[in-house]
């Protein structure tokens, strides 16, 4: 599997979310590369960690008025940062998943995680760039970062 | 082998003896049974022959008393009753006699059946007489008068008749007694004979008996054995076949499986079970049908003896084959799996099965891939060293620089907001100008890898331009792509830092340093067989302006001759005037001329035959020249001696590429339409090649003379040249520039 499908897998896997499970699609917008320094982190992010074959980090990071309004679209009442958590959760699981799914054995896929706030100071490997992914819904702005060496 | 032909011939030994030991002990058996009746017809003969030896004396008493109660004229019924009955068994005796001597097999004996003759004889006369007397009645035999009983006639008839017997027959009854006791005594030995002759027989039948059943219990420990060797076989077997990792089973002439195989099998074919499959049924799964048939041939092939099982192993379709099983996760694995067979032969010359061994390779295959990619990297990074070695320092070091800026500038173009087409579009031209920029420096500089890499970019880029709709996801694998151009750029950097550190090391003393540094300056400096330097006077260059001319002829002349040699053109590079480009411009001028060149000689310059035929010098010219003469601007100018632009040509492909419709191109004048060469994505040849055809170096260049507020223009004549003049203010202005055409 080429690194672009790899990293198409997971891609596809939020973009498939939103469609189903927000059920109103959300855009990808040009990727890019994270040069110079770490890629920013919003107020929520879902992460997950791979390893194996390639090693590193994946994770979507979306801030918290877009969640908010995420919720609303899944009839959800509760806005709170548990529920918030949750829902960024839900989606590095689907991450998680997709990549258990199409990855095969030489990789090995962590138990998704999330971490709250933009100072959140994330791991990633040594001498690797991140390719970050614009998720674009509605007016709000997520990111898709994929750091695999 | 051997041993198994030992086995059976054990086995029919065993058969054999048990046959025989059977027939010994029946045979036995028989001669027992046999005896036993000569033994019991002998003891009743015996017996028989005993109760009538006593008969001669209970004869001679009954007559007696028969004598003596005639003699008394008292009552003779009993003696007569007794003489009947005596007469009645002896009578029956004699024949049961001789049919038991017949049984017991001693009736031919003279020294039997003389004495029985003598006494039946003996016994036949008696009683004839005794018969006469039975015929008389008691009541006959008397008669009573008043002095009392008196003798009858036919009393003493038989008075008479008893008395003449006991006379007469005296001698009779004692031969009589006598036979017959030395017939008892005959018999008696005989039955004693026969009594051993038996014994001896039972404990032969008893022995034969003994050894048949110590045989038996021998042959069946044996057997015990044989099943317990058999089952710790079987059980080895299965644990074998439970155990080993590659899947194990046979294939019968009627291509279908036989029952056993090994656990891994199913596992490995992830299948539920294999029993009663056919070869065919097996492979379906995981095999196209190209395969399946080639598979099939195969094993067709190896059925036959005279084919070599190990020469055609080489033509075998399974040896590898990549096949995808669904996963637990609503995926699917991909792994790889090795079918290899061998003849399996038992007593037969021809083979019964195929063994067939399935193994998962998969870990094999992926690590000769990544061994195959290491040494493809080594190879790589050798070649990239010679290139890099081959390449003046200095050049590759500004090349690296552009390029690390060009690729960071294609980055920041990513990274803008904006996810509309014509975003999107504006995008992947503003991508693919700054890449094919630093391609064309890249081959400027021999720099394969780079040309390679960015080349194959501009294949995917080109690929989304024909796309109606552009999405951000299909620019993932040039994120991808740029990464690793990146990670390139640092591997170069750090070779060339690597490079630079070894010639240091070399320099062993001052002096051989300062040579080094001699001969790197006169690499840089190396005069170039260009064209004699104009007549007319150049005004010196400005103070500012470096002088870059050889750098950028350095560059520009190798380009020409790789350019020309991978069209099979014939170029001569002509350059006046480049040491006096400023060194403002110095990047551009140099990145302008690239894309020129490149265009002139794979769109204007023809073939040598061509030009032959249109009476041309085979070898195309191709003029640079650098201009000072306006106070307002440089002038650069690039010309070829080639076929000119084509009106017809750039007007057909337009059409073709919908930059304009009919009614627009019936319009349009010839200096519009040639102004539509520097549009993004145009280009008149329908082969790309690694130097053009993707219309991305004419969009670059104006491109780049807009961001520096000149002006491009085009004038050309059919069949004889086509001139590009650039206009460059001296003063910096960043005004947009359009391309104008003459």
């Amino acid at each position: 599997m080429s690194p672009e499908s790899e990293i198409g897998v997971f891609v596809n896997g939020v973009l498939h979310y939103f469609d189903t499970t927000v059920q109103q699609v959300a855009e990808c917008g040009t990727p890019y590369l994270a040069l110079g320094r770490s890629p920013e982190v919003s107020d929520y992010t879902g992460m997950i960690r791979i390893s194996g074959k390639r090693d590193g980090v994946v994770f979507f990071t979306a801030p918290k008025s877009m969640l908010c309004v995420m919720l609303m679209r899944m009839q959800e009442t509760d806005m709170s940062h548990d529920n918030l958590c949750d829902l960024v959760g839900e989606i590095a699981n689907t991450l998680s998943g997709n990549a258990r799914r199409d990855f095969g054995r030489q990789f090995s896929i962590s138990v998704p995680s999330v971490v709250h706030g933009r100072n959140a100071v994330m791991e990633y490997p040594l001498n690797t760039r991140a390719i970050v992914i614009p998720i674009e819904w509605r007016t709000y702005h997520a990111r898709l970062v994929v750091c695999l060496n | 082998m051997a041993r198994r032909s030992s086995a059976i011939s054990g086995q029919w030994l065993q058969f054999a003896a048990t046959i025989l030991f059977a027939a010994a002990l029946t045979v036995l058996l028989m001669l027992g049974m046999r005896r036993a009746d000569e033994l019991q017809s002998a003891s009743s003969a015996l017996q028989l022959a005993s109760e009538l030896s006593s008969r001669p004396a209970i004869v001679r008493s009954e007559l007696t008393l028969l004598q003596r109660g005639l003699e008394t004229t008292t009552y003779v019924g009993d003696p007569l009753r007794n003489i009947a009955a005596i007469r009645e068994s002896s009578n029956e005796a004699f024949p049961l006699i001789e049919q038991q001597l017949r049984g017991a097999r001693l009736a031919d004996q003279p020294d039997v059946a003389g004495p029985l003759a003598v006494a039946l004889n003996r016994w036949q006369s008696l009683d004839r007489g005794l018969e006469a007397l039975n015929k008389k009645r008691s009541a006959e035999l008397y008669l009573d008068t008043n002095s009392g009983s008196e003798l009858t006639a036919s009393g003493k008839q038989m008075k008479a008749a008893v008395d003449s017997m006991l006379a007469a027959q005296s001698q009779n009854l004692q031969i009589m007694g006598d036979k017959l006791g030395q017939l008892c005594a005959m018999l008696r030995a005989n039955v004693a004979d026969n009594g051993r002759s038996l014994r001896s027989i039972l404990l032969g039948g008893t022995g034969v008996a003994a050894l048949l059943l110590g045989m038996m219990l021998y042959y069946a420990w044996r057997a015990r054995l044989s099943a317990a060797s058999a089952a710790s076989a079987q059980r080895q077997v299965a644990n074998i076949l439970g155990t080993v990792r590659e899947g194990l089973f046979l294939v019968g002439r009627d291509m279908r499986l036989g029952e056993t195989c090994s656990a891994s099998l199913t596992q490995l074919l992830r299948l539920p079970a294999t029993a009663g499959l056919s070869f065919e049924q097996l492979l379906e799964p995981l095999v196209d049908q190209k395969t399946m048939t080639a598979a099939l041939k195969f094993l067709g092939l190896l059925w036959k003896d005279k084919v070599h099982e190990e020469l055609i192993e080489s033509v075998n379709p399974l040896s590898q084959i990549e096949v995808s099983f669904p996963n637990s996760h609503g995926g699917t694995d991909t792994r790889y799996l090795a079918f290899s067979f061998r003849r399996v032969r038992g007593d037969e010359a021809s083979a019964d099965y195929l063994l067939g061994v399935v193994a998962d390779v998969t870990d094999r295959v992926l690590l000769a891939r990544e061994l195959e990619h290491a040494k493809a990297d080594n190879d790589s990074q050798a070649s990239l060293l010679l290139q890099l070695l081959r390449v003046d320092p200095n050049q590759l070091q500004s090349f690296l620089a552009t390029a690390d800026v060009a690729f960071r500038k294609s980055n920041a173009m990513l990274t803008a907001p904006g996810i509309e087409q014509q975003d999107l579009k504006k995008k992947l031209n503003g991508v693919f100008r700054e890449l094919h920029a630093i391609k064309g420096e890249a081959a400027a500089l021999a720099l394969r890898s780079f040309v390679e890499r960015i080349h194959a970019i501009e294949d995917a880029l080109s690929a989304l331009r024909g796309k109606a709709a552009l999405s951000g996801n299909d620019f993932l694998p040039l994120v991808v792509r740029l990464d690793e151009l990146m990670t390139h750029v640092a591997t170069i950097q750090s070779m060339q830092e690597r490079v630079a550190s070894f010639r240091l090391q070399g320099a062993k003393s001052p002096s051989e340093a300062h040579a080094d540094e001699q001969r790197d300056t006169t690499v840089i400096n190396e005069p170039v067989a260009l064209e004699p330097p104009p007549a007319a006077p150049t005004p010196a260059p400005a103070a500012a302006s470096a002088p870059a001319s050889a750098p950028i002829l350095e560059l520009l002349r190798p380009l020409a001759q790789e350019v020309a040699r991978a069209q099979g053109r014939a170029v001569r590079l002509v350059a006046r005037g480049l040491e006096h480009v400023p060194a403002r411009y110095s990047a551009a001028v140099k990145d302008i001329c690239i894309q020129m060149i490149r265009n002139a000689v794979v769109h204007g310059i023809e073939s040598p035959q061509l030009r032959a035929q249109h009476g041309k010098s085979a070898e195309g010219t191709v003029q640079i020249s650098f201009a000072t003469d306006s106070p307002e601007d440089y002038l650069l100018t690039i010309e070829d001696d080639g076929r000119g632009l084509s009106y017809e040509q750039i007007m057909d492909k337009a059409l073709r590429q919908g930059l304009l419709r009919p009614q627009q191109a019936m319009a349009l004048d010839r200096a519009t339409v040639y102004r539509l060469i520097f549009q993004p994505g145009f280009s008149t040849v329908d082969q790309v090649s690694e130097h053009a055809g993707r219309g991305v170096g004419l969009d670059a260049v104006g491109s780049l003379v807009r961001e520096h507020g000149g002006k491009v223009g085009v004038s050309t004549v059919a069949g004889q040249y086509t001139r590009f003049k650039v206009l460059l203010p001296k003063l910096a202005t960043a005004s947009a520039a359009a391309p104008s055409a003459a």
